[in-house]
């Protein structure tokens, strides 16, 4: 079960920004900001990310959007 | 004066390996070369009178009681200052050395106040016991010129010098010299004029004197006496225990008069602070009797309403439903809970098991998110294991220490007092701080390098230092083939000599100067033994995780981890702060840092609890918060900690508790936090409780109960009682059947038991089937997670920046007398030193806004405004200012932002943009 649906807290786009900056492998960032979210982060809150990336998309960086995509594959 | 039952040797134990045989009193005995024989005699059973002497300070032989006969031999050396020798023959027992000791005993007592009857210290005195001893009969000397009149100093709150009764030993000069390391007491004048002076011969409370208890402890008579003796009399039974207070986690003996605590006396058989203490833990005990301790349970519909007053069943029955109802119409990920670092081990264990058995959520989080939560990540990925590498006496062999973001001094003093001592020996110091600590330059103690470097930029500090190490070819390269990831390696070393991590590139950044990178680089990579201690100014940061990685790649790189005076080691800012992490705090993972997505861990615990366990991670607590502002998360159950005060932004914490349905918090005090709570559930202090802290070097040490509950119940209790009342029953029988079923499920944990620790005293985790009586030092002879692995560190500058609007760079920390939150420390005398938090500001930044040392000022930042008094120093450079977070009328966190770690979430507190404003006192915060 998860929680209500309410609308995202804006700094989840600013924490996923974060990571996919400070992951240790740059070239990688995309792999490794999926595989951090899968791991630290609630489904939900990766819900909301989506739901942040589909309606506001500039604000996320490209590689956050290509680690959604990873994730959606998963 | 120690102990009760404290068998004092009279000097310090030999390390060395060698014996030596000798006779005491016609008896054989072996002991290692070096003893001494006042020493030797004693553990054959024969203790020589002594007065200036005590097992834990050198050998000085100024009161010559303890007089002794060697055959062949001329005189009656000290026993004290004369060491054992093979084939040597001591007689501490002749007619001769009877008359002289009754001499000697004579001259004591011709100037004592003879006042033995109304002492505080009657029957707990050792000029008593030796007068006694040596069969002290009569004084033959009149009365002459004497000390009888000499004046009492009561000015420190906690101890009185009554120089009346001081025999001048030197003992607590000593033990301030040598024990802690302070160096604020002297013996002043020569022959009769000879006095214990504080200072300059200023009153106790007016000196450099920190109030460690170690001069009291140290003194035989009534001289230094704590007041609580000197009030409710000599206590008359003991319970061992553990302070509650930091990440030292010492040891101690309470001392009470049936249920009464009189006095708290560290344990010279701790492990962790081996009979030294401060002013906290030695002192500062009294909160747990503060008239504002809540003892019944307390409930209230809505936090515009008065607290009610309710029986346990019905305050549980309360929470329990809106638990259920608030599930039942917002899902059941809907709720969470917070553990606590200041809880025991079994208090924190059942409330995580509460949470994920009973509500059904891995929404849990601990108050080492806001802390040490990067340490757990980058040590595991660096080594495997979410802790830090060795015990406290490994500094003993260090020969370099380098401390990074750690005031050790006043957030960890009885290690610091052991470091203080390693480094009087002659270790090299190397301070990364953007203050300067007192540890920079203090009485005998001077760092060989401070590298002052602007807040926020530790991680090219350290990537700077690692360069160097790579660069000048300064690598264990056997170390570094034998146990670390080849593949890791390679890449780390490729990133590291990029020229953009050199300490020229990055000395614009991080304000350090290349030569001083450069030199602590070669210093570190150079010792033969090189350890580094870091604390909160690693964590607290937007790359604490990333910098807690550097600093183990750093260790790695220059084989310095896996034997004594080597290895990373965290601070730990409050005592159980590994322990509550062991036991499966964070929403991600179980006892023993195991990840919830792993199917055999969650079929473990499954089968152990009999529920499902979640496969997924939960909230963290800044997650939590975040949602109860969109309304996605509507129930907090706090355990021991005060969010509203100890967390960033206080103005968004707040307004996350507002949005809630119900807070529930379980704590001592109605704390900053309870202002927005449903449900307050009074708490137990750590002299009620019955459980286990781990301290900071992973060592499990026994909490036992020194009174009753005041409350009538133990934590755990109540969160069985919640879990039951929830529809998940959960019942033990004592906090041992905890520790088990801990042991059951937690391999770091599989050996422990309450019996085993009262049989050994304490055990360093893992303590298993390999490692039955614990692991001192960890990653000896492979890492936990087999090789090594190198992380690369890029440097990624914070987003909180100076602007025009806010030019200044705040930092904050903690000051030795005051703990965390003040909850404790503020309910006790220790407000005598620290009655307010104060911004510290250069001189230079203070003049151009016209801010007068002393003054109210401003601070604000992009997120809020407080006020409090301005101290110029320049512990801090230009540019930036600090202060502490004790004392809620300040609120330092209304201040800091919610920036956080990218990795942890761990809030950024170390570096907050900030302006500084004189304001009138009219404006202060009352």
């Amino acid at each position: 079960m998860t929680t209500d649906t309410a609308a995202p807290h804006p700094r989840l786009a600013k924490m996923a920004n974060q990571i996919a900056a400070s992951v240790p492998d740059a070239a990688r960032s995309a792999e490794q900001t999926a595989a951090h979210l899968h791991a630290f982060w609630t489904p939900q809150m990766i819900a909301d990310l989506r739901l942040a990336a589909g309606t506001d998309p500039e604000r996320l960086r490209a590689d956050v959007h290509r680690a959604l995509a990873l994730l959606r594959r998963d | 004066m120690t102990a009760l039952d404290d068998r004092d040797l009279g000097t310090p134990a030999s390390g060395a390996r060698r014996t030596v045989a000798l006779s005491v009193d016609g008896i054989a005995v072996e002991v290692p070369a070096g003893t001494s024989v006042m020493r030797a005699a004693a553990l054959a059973g024969l203790p020589v009178p002594k007065l200036c002497a005590t097992d834990s300070l050198e050998a000085f032989g100024s009161c010559r009681l303890c007089l002794v006969e060697v055959d062949g031999r001329k005189g009656t050396p000290a026993s004290c200052t004369t060491p054992c020798e093979d084939g040597m023959a001591v007689r501490t027992q002749t007619p001769r050395l009877e008359r002289l000791r009754r001499l000697v005993m004579e001259l004591y007592i011709s100037d004592h106040p003879l006042d033995c009857l109304t002492c505080p210290a009657n029957g707990d005195c050792e000029l008593q016991d030796m007068a006694g001893v040596v069969g002290l009969r009569e004084v033959r000397y009149a009365l002459g010129a004497n000390h009888l009149d000499a004046p009492t100093d009561g000015s420190n709150p906690y101890f009185s010098f009554d120089a009346s009764k001081c025999i001048a030993c030197s003992r607590c000069v000593r033990a301030c010299g040598e024990v802690q390391g302070t160096f604020a007491l002297t013996i002043s004048g020569r022959g009769f004029d000879s006095k214990v002076s504080a200072g300059a011969d200023v009153p106790f409370l007016e000196s450099e004197c920190v109030s460690c208890g170690a001069c009291v402890q140290a003194c035989p008579t009534s001289t230094l006496q704590e007041k609580s003796v000197i009030e409710l009399g000599i206590p008359t039974r003991q319970v061992r225990t553990t302070c509650a207070y930091c990440g030292v986690g010492c040891s101690f003996v309470a001392e009470l008069r049936g249920s009464e605590l009189v006095r708290m006396v560290p344990d010279k058989a701790g492990g962790a602070n081996a009979g030294h203490s401060c002013v906290k833990g030695r002192f500062a005990w009294g909160y747990a009797s503060h008239p504002d301790r809540v003892l019944a349970p307390l409930v209230r519909e809505s936090i515009d309403e008065e607290w009610q007053e309710a029986t346990w069943d019905e305050a549980i029955g309360f929470a329990a439903r809106r638990l259920r109802q608030i599930q039942a119409e917002h899902g059941v990920d809907a709720i969470g809970g917070i553990t606590s670092s200041r809880c025991t081990n079994e208090e924190v264990f059942v409330v995580q098991k509460m949470i994920r058995a009973a509500f059904g959520t891995n929404n849990v989080d601990t108050c080492a998110r806001v802390c040490h939560s990067p340490t757990g990540y980058g040590l595991k990925r660096a080594f495997g294991t979410s802790a830090g590498t060795q015990d406290f006496a490994s500094v003993d062999d260090a020969d370099l220490v380098m401390v990074i973001g750690a005031n050790p001094t006043d957030a960890h003093p009885v290690f610091a007092s052991r470091l203080k001592r390693r480094l009087r020996q002659g270790a090299q110091l190397v301070v990364i701080d953007p203050r300067r600590i007192d540890l920079v330059r203090m009485p005998h103690v001077q760092a060989e390098h401070h590298l002052q470097l602007r807040p926020g930029t530790n991680v090219a500090v350290m990537n700077a230092i690692s360069h160097v190490v790579v660069a000048e070819n300064l690598v264990d390269r056997a170390f570094v083939a034998d146990r670390c990831d080849p593949m890791s390696f390679g890449a780390w070393e490729e990133f590291i000599r990029l020229p953009e991590n050199s300490p020229e590139a990055l000395e614009a950044e991080t304000g350090v100067p290349a030569t001083q990178i450069r030199s602590a680089a070669r210093a570190y990579a150079a010792a033969p033994n090189a350890a580094i201690y870091y604390g909160l100014g690693v964590t607290e940061h937007s790359q604490g995780s990333t910098m807690v990685m550097a600093i183990a790649n750093l260790a790695m790189v220059t084989g310095n981890i896996g034997r004594a005076g080597v290895g990373v080691n965290p601070l730990r800012g409050q005592n159980n702060v590994q322990g509550a992490c062991d036991m499966g705090s964070f929403p991600h993972e179980l006892s023993g840092y195991r990840h919830v997505s792993d199917d055999s861990v969650r079929s473990l615990f499954e089968d152990a609890w009999g529920a499902p366990m979640r496969a997924e991670p939960g909230l963290r607590i800044p997650n939590m918060l975040d949602s109860a502002t969109t309304g996605a998360f509507r129930a907090l159950f706090i355990q021991g900690e005060d969010i509203a005060q100890s967390d960033p932004n206080t103005q968004h914490v707040e307004a996350a508790l507002r949005a809630m349905d119900l807070v529930i918090v379980q704590d001592l005090f109605l704390n900053q936090t309870a202002r927005f709570a449903h449900v307050f559930l009074p708490g137990t202090s750590f002299l009620e409780k019955d459980g286990t802290f781990t301290n900071a070097e992973r060592r499990i040490n026994r909490v036992r109960p020194v009174m009753p509950s005041r409350t009538g119940k133990t934590e755990w209790e109540v969160a069985c009682a919640l879990a039951t009342a929830m529809g998940y029953p959960m019942a033990y029988a004592s906090g041992a059947e905890i520790m088990d079923e801990i042991a059951r499920l937690t391999p770091t944990f599989a050996g422990v038991s309450f019996d085993l620790l009262d049989r050994v005293g304490s055990v360093q985790w893992p303590c298993n089937a390999e490692a039955p009586v614990g692991t001192p030092i960890m990653h000896g002879e492979a890492f936990t997670r087999g090789l090594g692995n190198f992380v690369t560190t890029p440097y990624v500058p914070t987003d909180e920046r100076t602007t025009r609007r806010y030019p200044l760079l705040l930092t904050t920390g903690r000051v030795l007398t005051q703990y965390n939150v003040g909850a404790q420390t503020r309910r006790t005398a220790n407000t005598t030193w620290h009655a307010e938090d104060v911004l510290d500001m250069h001189e230079a930044d203070a003049l151009v806004r016209g801010i007068a040392d002393g003054s109210w000022v401003e601070i604000s930042s992009r997120v809020g405004a407080t006020m409090l008094r301005a101290r110029i120093s320049d512990d801090v450079p230009a540019g930036v200012v600090y202060t502490t977070f004790h004392y809620p009328v300040s609120g330092a966190n209304v201040v800091t932002t919610d920036n956080s770690d990218w990795a942890t979430n761990c809030p950024e507190y170390k570096v907050t943009a900030v302006e500084v404003a004189p304001r009138s006192v009219a404006g202060a915060p009352t």
